[in-house]
Parts: structure tokens; C-alpha cells; sequence
């Protein structure tokens, strides 16, 4: 195996990753509307502690976890320090004050919130992508999207191309790699100072990687028009999504998950525990 | 100055669930004028050992020598690489894929352009090398590389190594893909430039015959290790190592070990085209005789 990840995702056998995956698409989906119900600490702290559980039964490492995080880090900071500094209700007074900015009490609890909000919803695509292999997840939105070709949406025809794209991702960085190389050894320099001779350094890998993109393309469809292909109609699938019944357990644990958060939000019934509750 | 290997170790993805010893101890001397073949199983390490010669790929453990320039880990970072890429020219596989710019004598040019030559310099040179690889200078030119056919295409982008002067040349297989005729249009060619311009020429190949007929000296590569460097005619007359290393022999020898088989005694060691008829005419006239 050369050493080229696809996507994110992450091999381990598990129930999470033979979930269906239109399930987890529309979990995910669900998760991340239901994130935005949250208003208190106690309601974060219940979904991480859910969204550990479904990565220690998907046996991923945290730290693969974590690493997914990397990305939003700046964007986290800066959206904490700033209302941090910022926010105040008007009747409100400073509770610590340093230079010349003054803290307050909500500016510390929103700014918390509002960094578990980005954590979590961070957290639930990446654990989508790293339980389920691209193509998959290709197959998920065609499925569920089917109902748009009643209406003449070439879906398929979309989706085709989605997977044909994201299969030829790792032909096409070895590719690169090869070509860089073949220009190297012809004494290219990439290492230029100078920006305009930097992108003109550029032109000699970009040139016949684009041939040899249209090369493919030609011999895939060739490949395909002599298998007969020829569009959706009448085409059966090599792996069937089946509903299972870890399916519906996984549906009914997430539903429960979901009535609670909204039960935390708006107490239907006025249930004095659920206000104890969330007051702490 | 010969081209020397010593100790040399790499691995791909270090540290990573991928990791894979690609190259294990490589120990090798290439001398000045040698033809030396390399061969060995798909995967075996071919590639990565030749990615080396011209830093390529970063060293990691071991060193090398080509021509006066010496490759450390230490000194990997303050080499002078165009030296050497000019020193050492390499072809990789499928060189034709390299190709990019409008028109042939451009694409040729591209190399000897970045060795920041004078520009009578560049085209004296892109001239002569078009020309070497037997293709007509003034009728090819001009026109777009990607115009050419499939045995023209791989002669243009070896006249684009060649351009650079040389001093050894290193190829990867480059007969993959051509048809019978564009093979042995090739291999002359290579033959030519061996005579004409660099003497020391470093081969891949997976085609016996081809391998056998050119090489002075053949590396055998296993699994990241090198196994032995024999001359072909000692090398192929090693049943037993080619048959532990899944080689192939070259059809001249299994001709001339079947003759040997049915009674008509050609000699050992035969490899060659030519010395198999040699052979077998003698073996003839002394059945006649
Ligand atoms: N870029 C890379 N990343 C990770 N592993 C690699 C890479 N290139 C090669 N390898 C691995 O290193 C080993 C040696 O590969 P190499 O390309 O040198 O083999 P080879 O002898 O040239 O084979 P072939 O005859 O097929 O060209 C193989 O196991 C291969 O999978
Ligand atoms: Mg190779």
C-alpha cells in the first residue's frame, strides 16, 4: 500500500463504520441542527459525552480526533478572545480588568458555549468521514437524492462523476510526484524567491499532468462504453445498502439523544427537574 | 569517476502504519564505461535505488559518489543539484509523459535552460541531441510534441535528458509499452549514445533478452536487497538462483539449454543472439564434419 490517504478516512472494523451510510448522513445532518438547540453546558456536556461513546465503539484514536481539530483552531481562538473581550450585558460590571480591556461574567460563559458549539460541530462530519470510505458516502447522497430524478436531475450522472473524481485523487498525486520528479531530474527549480518564476515554474508539471488527465478520461470512457455502460437505467448495485437492525438501534439512540437535548430546551411539560437542570 | 553505493537504507512513510524498507544495505560500484543492467521483481526497489543517484529522493542512511559529487544525509541539503542532474541524466518510465511545452525543440531546450546556458549554447544543443536520438531536426521542430507518435514522443523526451550533456545515463525501463520495432529502435538508439556521447549507461529493464544482450555487469535486486552483481552469462547460468528468484531466462539461453537437453551441445553460458547462432552452426558442421 503506497501511502496516500483518501480522504480522511479511517480502516477499523466496527458497528459505527457498517452503519448505513445514508444513516449516518442524515444522523450527522440531524446532529449538527440539533447542536445549535444548545444553549447550556450541561446539554454540550451530554452530546460529548455521546460523541465519545460513538468514537470509542468506532474504535478511532482520539487523537485522530483531535487532529481534525487543527484546522479550526485560529478561527477558534480568535472567536473566544473576541467575545471574551466583547460581549457584556449593559447592566453588567467588570469582574477582572487588565490594560485596557475588562472582563466579564457572560463574556466568559458565551465565549464557552460558543467554543464547544465549534468543537462539536466539527466533531460530527469528521466523524462521519473517518467511519465512512468516500465512495460510500457517494453512494449515500445518490441514494437519498433519488427522488430529484423524478424530476429529470441527472442524480446519478452526478454521482458517477463524483466517484470517478475521487477514485482518480490518488492516481492523479502519484502522477504529480512522477512528473515533478522527471522535470527535477531535467533541472527544474521549484525553490525560486521570485513569484512570478515560481508560478512559471509550474507550467512544466501542470501542462502534462492535464494531458495525461484527458488521456484517462478518454481510456476510462472507453472502458466504459465497451462494458456497455449506459446511465442509471437498469443498473444494479455491487454493494446493496440494506437497513439492519444495528440500523435501528442506532436510530433509536440517537432519537432518544435528540428528544432529550429538546426536552433540556423547552420543558413541554414543566418538569421542576429538567429547570433544576439546566439552571445548574 | 565511477559511481559509487555504499551502505545505503530507505524507507518509504517512516513511522507511519505504511512504513516499508524499500532499500536494505545497497552495496554497488559502477564503473567508468560500464553498462550495467538492474532487475528484479516488480516492487523489488529498482526505482527507489536509481531516485538516489540523483537526489531524488532525500538519503537517509548510507552514501554516494557520482562522479566527484559525494550524497550524506549530512550534506543532503547543500548539494549542488544541478551539477549533478547535469552529471547524471535520467529517463525515467513512460519519459513522454514529461513532455509539456509548444514545440519540440522548446521541450528539448527546457533543460539545458535551467543549466543557464548561453542561448547559441541551448540551441547547438537541442539541435544535436534531437538529432542523436534520429529524429529529422528541421522536419520536427516546430511541431507540438504531443503531435508525435507513441516511438517519436519517447525519443523527443529522451533528447530532452540528452541535451544536458550527461556524463552517465540512467534509464528505467525504457522500452515499456513500445511495440516490437520501437523497442529495437530504442535499444540501438541507446547502443548509439553509448558509443557517441556517455559511456557509463545504467538500465532497468524487465525484458531479459534486452538486458542480456546489452549489460556488461547485472545487478539482481530481491525484496529491497541487492542479491548479486554477475556478468549475464554467469548470471543466467544459474538455474537455481533464478529459479528461488522468480527470473526469467532470456530466450536465447532457454533455446540453447533445450538444445543442450536434446542432445546438441551449443556450450554453457550463451545469452546472446549472436552466440547462439554461432553455436549452433559450429555445433552443425561439427555434427556434418
Ligand atoms: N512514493 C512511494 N511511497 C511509498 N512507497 C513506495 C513509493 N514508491 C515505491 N514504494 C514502494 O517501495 C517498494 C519499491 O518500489 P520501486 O518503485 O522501487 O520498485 P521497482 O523495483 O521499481 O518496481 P517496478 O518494476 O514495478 O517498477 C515497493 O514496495 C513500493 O510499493
Ligand atoms: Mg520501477
Amino acid at each position: 500500500m503506497r501511502d496516500i490517504s483518501f480522504g480522511q478516512y479511517y480502516a477499523a472494523e466496527s458497528v459505527v463504520h457498517r452503519l448505513d451510510p445514508r444513516l449516518k448522513l442524515i444522523l450527522t445532518i440531524a446532529y449538527m441542527v440539533l447542536v445549535f438547540f444548545i444553549q447550556t453546558f450541561f446539554g454540550f456536556g451530554i452530546l460529548f459525552v455521546f460523541v465519545l461513546a460513538v468514537t470509542f465503539s468506532a474504535r478511532i484514536p482520539p487523537l485522530r480526533l483531535l487532529r481534525s481539530l487543527r484546522t479550526i483552531l485560529i478561527l477558534l481562538l480568535f472567536t473566544i478572545s473576541i467575545t471574551l473581550l466583547f460581549y457584556h450585558n449593559s447592566a453588567e460590571t467588570p469582574i477582572a480588568e487588565w490594560w485596557i480591556f475588562s472582563f466579564y461574567r457572560s463574556g466568559f460563559i458565551n465565549s464557552g458555549l460558543l467554543a464547544c458549539r465549534l468543537v462539536l460541530l466539527i466533531i460530527g462530519p469528521t466523524l462521519l468521514t473517518l467511519t465512512t470510505t468516500p465512495v460510500s458516502l457517494t453512494d449515500a447522497i445518490e441514494s437519498l437524492l433519488k427522488p430529484l430524478s423524478w424530476i429529470k436531475i441527472p442524480v446519478h450522472a452526478f454521482a458517477m462523476i463524483m466517484s470517478i473524481a475521487l477514485r482518480l485523487i490518488p492516481t492523479l498525486s502519484e502522477e504529480t510526484h512522477k512528473i515533478i520528479a522527471a522535470q527535477k531530474a531535467r533541472g527544474a527549480n521549484f525553490d525560486s524567491r521570485n513569484p512570478f518564476k515560481r508560478a512559471k515554474a509550474l507550467i512544466p508539471i501542470l501542462i502534462p499532468l492535464f494531458v495525461s488527465s484527458f488521456r484517462r478520461a478518454d481510456e476510462l470512457a472507453y472502458a466504459m462504453d465497451s462494458r456497455c455502460y449506459k446511465g442509471a437505467k437498469g443498473r444494479t448495485r455491487m454493494k446493496v445498502m440494506r437497513f439492519a437492525w444495528r440500523d435501528l438501534f442506532a436510530f433509536l439512540v440517537f432519537g432518544a439523544l435528540f428528544f432529550g437535548i429538546l426536552l433540556l430546551r423547552y420543558n413541554w411539560w414543566n418538569w421542576d427537574w429538567v429547570r433544576l437542570i439546566t439552571q445548574w | 569517476m565511477p559511481v559509487v553505493i555504499e551502505n545505503l537504507n530507505f524507507t518509504y512513510s517512516k513511522k507511519s502504519a505504511y512504513e516499508n524498507h524499500a532499500l536494505k544495505d545497497i552495496n554497488l560500484r559502477i564503473e567508468d564505461g560500464e553498462f550495467f543492467g538492474i532487475i528484479g521483481h516488480t516492487g523489488s526497489g529498482k526505482t527507489t535505488l536509481i531516485g538516489h543517484l540523483n537526489a531524488l529522493l532525500r538519503i537517509q542512511a548510507g552514501s554516494i559518489t557520482v562522479d566527484d559529487i559525494v550524497i550524506t544525509p549530512k550534506n543532503k541539503k547543500k548539494l549542488d543539484f544541478k551539477k549533478l542532474r547535469a552529471t547524471l541524466g535520467m529517463v525515467f518510465q513512460y519519459p513522454e509523459h514529461q513532455l509539456f511545452d509548444e514545440t519540440v525543440e522548446r521541450d528539448v531546450s527546457y533543460g539545458p535552460k535551467n543549466l543557464k546556458l548561453s542561448k547559441e549554447e541551448v540551441a547547438a544543443r537541442a539541435k544535436e541531441a534531437i538529432e542523436m536520438v534520429g529524429l529529422n531536426y528541421e522536419e520536427i521542430k516546430n511541431r507540438s510534441p504531443f503531435d508525435l507518435s507513441g516511438g517519436q514522443k519517447r525519443r523527443a523526451a529522451i533528447a530532452g535528458v540528452l541535451a544536458m550533456h550527461p556524463k552517465i545515463l540512467v534509464l528505467d525501463e525504457p522500452t515499456a509499452g513500445l511495440d516490437p520495432r520501437g523497442k529495437k529502435e530504442i535499444l540501438e538508439l541507446i547502443s548509439s549514445i553509448r558509443t557517441k556521447i556517455c559511456p557509463t549507461v545504467i538500465m532497468i529493464s524487465h525484458n531479459m533478452d534486452e538486458i542480456a544482450a546489452l549489460a556488461d555487469r547485472i545487478a539482481v535486486m530481491h525484496e529491497g536487497k541487492l542479491v548479486c552483481v554477475k556478468k549475464p552469462c554467469e548470471l543466467f547460468s544459474e538455474t537455481r538462483l533464478l529459479d528461488r528468484l522468480n527470473i526469467k531466462m532470456p530466450q536465447v539461453t532457454e533455446i540453447a539449454l533445450r538444445l543442450a537437453k536434446a542432445g546438441i551441445s551449443v556450450g554453457k553460458g550463451i545469452v546472446r543472439e549472436d552466440e547462439l547462432t554461432a553455436a549452433i552452426l559450429s555445433a552443425v558442421k561439427g555434427g556434418i564434419s
